[in-house]
């Protein structure tokens, strides 16, 4: 597996979404999309297992979203790793690592344009350690509380690639 | 697929009332009625012992109207969707049972209706069944019913908007979701509950129909192969072994 290649991408129905503050489902114009809250931090979770193909290096996660009305000020996205793995991680709790952030991205001048944000992890505890084989969660977050743009952002797609 | 029912005898039901006994609850549904029936019942949970008074019940009027009823030995009182049903199309129904004086009504998303008249469907402990398409003294459903969800909690204005735009039961508020009987569709056609494990059992044979269209199910990740070869149909004709170069 080279660098550079996309690893899994999510789209809004493999979302699951989190006993308080989720993102709630939308759909724009037949595009399934998440909504997440311009005053409350809300979330969206996407469990997978990393292929065994991944190399073992870095991976940049790219979230694909557009504004609801917005054409004007910036967004904050969060995102977070928890390890499933074999052994790591007692389910009946979370265990996120910390967040990684992506701040202070435009908000595109076109309504309804789609907007890419990279979020970048190293190998290692940045990504909770993640093996290839193992399963794990990603939380997604906008960071309402912190950004300026007014309604709803729109998430459409999630990759992730080994960076 | 989903079922049709012929407004006379036909239904699904169950002897209990899925684990519930108080409030607040949620049940939604999609609905395609002719709107021939003066009362259409599409879903209750309901005292099948004599005087059969409490009950929760979905109801389609012959207007279009769309009601969350909640009876009990004082009478009945509902929530009507501010909206009405189009016959012979498919409508997303959304009944919220938040407690004694709180029932909410949504059609396809929006057009709430409230009502804060005191019932208690609850009050005694009688409710002993769940049925789709039957309900209040032995009348019934001509509607055809899909995707029918229970919750154990009071669903808001965002979930009953993501239900009428076709989001799977499953994605809203899943710690929250009683049953779930999709009734065929995209899962076997059959009236099994596929979340928590509440079936139901065919009563004088619904018959099966066309599922609504343009629902969104659950969809898992989509893993990529490294170094995938290009469908045969997209590799050029030159580099396919055997050809000339």
């Amino acid at each position: 597996m080279a660098s550079g290649d996309t690893l899994l991408i999510f789209v809004p129905q493999s979302y699951e979404p989190p006993s308080s503050n989720a993102a709630t489902p939308d759909v724009r114009n037949d595009h399934p999309v998440l909504d997440f809250d311009d005053s409350t931090n809300e979330s969206a979770i996407f469990s997978g297992v990393l292929p065994r193909h991944y190399d073992g290096g870095g991976i940049t996660v790219y979230l694909h979203w557009a504004m609801t009305s917005a054409t004007g000020g910036d967004v904050d996205w969060d995102v977070a790793f928890e390890r499933i793995g074999d052994g790591q991680q007692d389910i009946d709790s979370d265990g996120f690592a910390a967040v990684n952030s992506a701040d202070d991205n435009t908000v595109p001048g076109t309504c309804g344009h789609v907007e890419i944000t990279s979020v970048a992890f190293t190998d290692g505890v940045d990504m909770d350690s993640i093996a290839a084989g193992e399963g794990f969660r990603m939380k997604v977050t906008r960071d309402a509380v912190s950004d300026t743009a007014t309604g709803d952002a729109e998430l459409r797609f999630v990759e992730i690639k080994e960076t | 697929m989903a079922y049709s029912y012929n407004g006379s005898n036909q239904y699904h039901g169950r002897g209990d009332t899925c684990g519930l006994s108080d409030y607040p609850l949620s049940v939604g549904l999609w609905f395609n009625n002719p709107l021939t029936q003066s009362y259409s019942y599409c879903f209750s949970l309901i005292r099948t012992a004599s005087p059969s008074l409490h009950q929760f019940n979905l109801v389609v009027r012959s207007s279009g109207e769309f009601r969350a009823y909640s009876r009990d030995g004082g009478g009945a009182s509902f929530a009507a969707a501010s909206a009405t049903a189009n016959a012979d199309t498919w409508h997303h129904g959304l009944a919220v049972f938040v407690g004694t004086h709180d029932r909410r009504c949504y059609l396809d998303g929006g057009n709430q209706g409230t009502n804060s008249t005191y019932r208690d469907p609850w009050e005694g402990g009688y409710l002993d069944a769940t049925w789709l398409a039957r309900g209040y003294g032995g009348q019934y459903s001509n509607s055809k019913l899909a995707w029918a969800g229970l919750w154990d909690a009071a669903l808001d204005d965002a979930d009953a908007a993501a239900l009428g735009k076709g989001w799977h039961p499953t994605l809203i508020k899943p710690q929250n979701l009683v049953a779930f009987w999709p009734l065929g569709g995209l899962d076997p056609q059959d009236p099994k509950d596929r979340w928590g494990g509440y079936d139901l059992t065919a009563y004088n044979a619904p018959t099966e129909v066309d599922h609504p269209a343009g629902l969104l199910y659950p969809q898992g990740p989509q893993i990529v192969a490294p170094g995938a070869a290009p469908p045969a149909s997209l590799v050029p004709w030159h580099l396919m072994i055997g050809s000339a170069a």
